[in-house]
Order: structure tokens, then sequence, then C-alpha cells
């Protein structure tokens, strides 16, 4: 995130999944959320891969968009690149 | 009968280093043996000094005392790593985000794995714990060390409650 004289500022990428994962549920409309989050090969940045679960009722572009602003502040702060999906949850699957 | 040997090749680069050092070995025992003949030969001290400075260097090592050693390197010196880890673990469990830290102190940095409770403003949240370390080590005057602050794990809260 930040590399300096005075010192280093960073996170595992286990944790900003997570932090991801926490974030994107707080939309109503998302049932689950599953993160991926690879470090880049520079140092600095990488890719985040979320994956949102909303109800079949639910329109996929509206939750995608909302868990994407929702999730700005994070890719933004620590230079992520974001993949983002949203996906119909198969009937019968355990969510959470 | 002709007699097997093994010869060992040594890396060439080596022996000419060992060659080098051993003749400037060789030249330091000739150029002290050099002044004490000068000195057996009533040759004053001041010459003899002038040429080797080993009365100058000497002087300046009897002569250091306590205030001669840099504020930095005796601080360094006298206080435990264990003190400064558990102080800037401190620093950082005061903030409210922070559930978990462990401070590991090297002697040229200090490094802290955190664990968070909160997602939002995950980023302004480790820049504070960065200036909160910082801010304790300069309270405490220590001297400024560069500080490696790591989000380790978020907390996550859990889904299933009973209200």
């Amino acid at each position: 995130m930040r590399s300096g004289e005075h010192g280093t500022i960073a996170a595992r990428p286990r944790a900003l999944s997570q932090a991801a994962v926490t974030v994107a549920e707080q939309s109503r409309d998302v049932l689950h959320a599953k993160a991926k989050t690879t470090a880049g090969r520079r140092g600095t940045g990488g890719r985040l891969r979320l994956t949102v679960y909303h109800a079949q009722s639910t329109d996929r572009a509206s939750v995608t968009a909302a868990s994407r602003d929702r999730v700005q502040a994070l890719t933004e702060s620590f230079s992520l690149r974001l993949r983002m999906r949203g996906q119909v949850p198969r009937r019968g699957a355990r969510l959470g | 009968m002709l007699r097997q040997r093994v010869l060992t090749r040594s890396f060439p680069l080596a022996r000419v280093a060992a060659d080098g050092l051993v003749l400037i070995f060789a030249l330091v025992l000739v150029w002290g043996g050099a002044m004490l003949v000068l000195l057996a030969f009533k040759a004053s001290p001041d010459t003899i000094n002038g040429l080797s400075g080993y009365r100058t260097a000497y002087d300046y090592l009897a002569g250091l005392e306590a205030q001669d050693v840099t504020a930095s390197t005796r601080l360094i010196a006298d206080v435990n790593p264990r003190v400064i880890q558990r102080m800037a673990d401190i620093a950082v469990l005061d903030h409210p985000a922070v559930i978990a830290a462990r401070a590991r102190y090297a002697t040229d940095d200090l490094t802290l794995d955190v664990s968070a409770g909160r997602a939002d403003e995950l980023a302004a949240t480790l820049y504070d714990l960065h200036q909160r370390a910082c801010d304790s080590l300069a309270r405490h005057e220590l001297p400024p060390l560069p500080v490696n602050i790591t989000l380790v794990r978020l907390e996550q809260e859990t889904r299933r409650e009973l209200q």
C-alpha cells in the first residue's frame, strides 16, 4: 500500500478478501459473497475477484453495481483491480 | 610404482585474496618492526607518532566517554526489545478497530501484525496505526524507526445471531 523510509503499510491478501466479503455482504440484496485476492508481482497492488450471490428475483446488474460501489474505496486504497461477478446460487446450496 | 594423488584445486580468486591478506599482514609486521628499530636508534617519539599515528589513535580511544556515544546508540543498547514491542502493541491496541496486534522489533525496524475487527475505512485505520506507533516511539524518547504495519486478518462477524 505504501512503502518508504518511515516503513511499510500493507495487508495480506486473505485479510483483504475478508474485508471485501464483509463490505459486499452489507448489502441487503447480497446473500453471500466470495472473494479472492492475489498480490501483484511488482510489490504494490493486486487483483480482487469478487463473486456476489443474489436471489433470482434480484437484478444482477444492480446488485453488482451496488457491490462495486461498496468495495470501491477498498480497491482504490490498496490499488486492487476489481473483477466482479454476480451469480444466483444453485438450488439447495448452503450459503454462509 | 606410481602413487595416486588427489589434487585439490582451489578457487583462483580465493588464493589471490588469501595471498593479499598474508602480504598485508606481513607489511604491517615489517612496519611495526621498523618503528621499533627507529625507537632503538633513539628516534624521537614525535617522529614515530607522525609516521605511525599510534599515540594519536591511543589517546583518542582512551579519551572516549559515555557522552561521546550518540543518544540513539545508547538508547538502542539499553532498552529491552520486548519493552519496545509491548509499547507498540499497546499503542495500536488502543484503536477501537484493532482486535489483536503482535509487534516484532529488529535492530533497524519495527514490524506490527494487526488483526482488525471492522472492514470500513481500512486504509485510514492502517495509516492511523502507523502514526500511533511512530508517536509512541517519540513519546518514549526512542529513536525513530521505520514501522511496518501489516493487516493479517479481519475478524468477520458471525452471521447467525439470536436476539
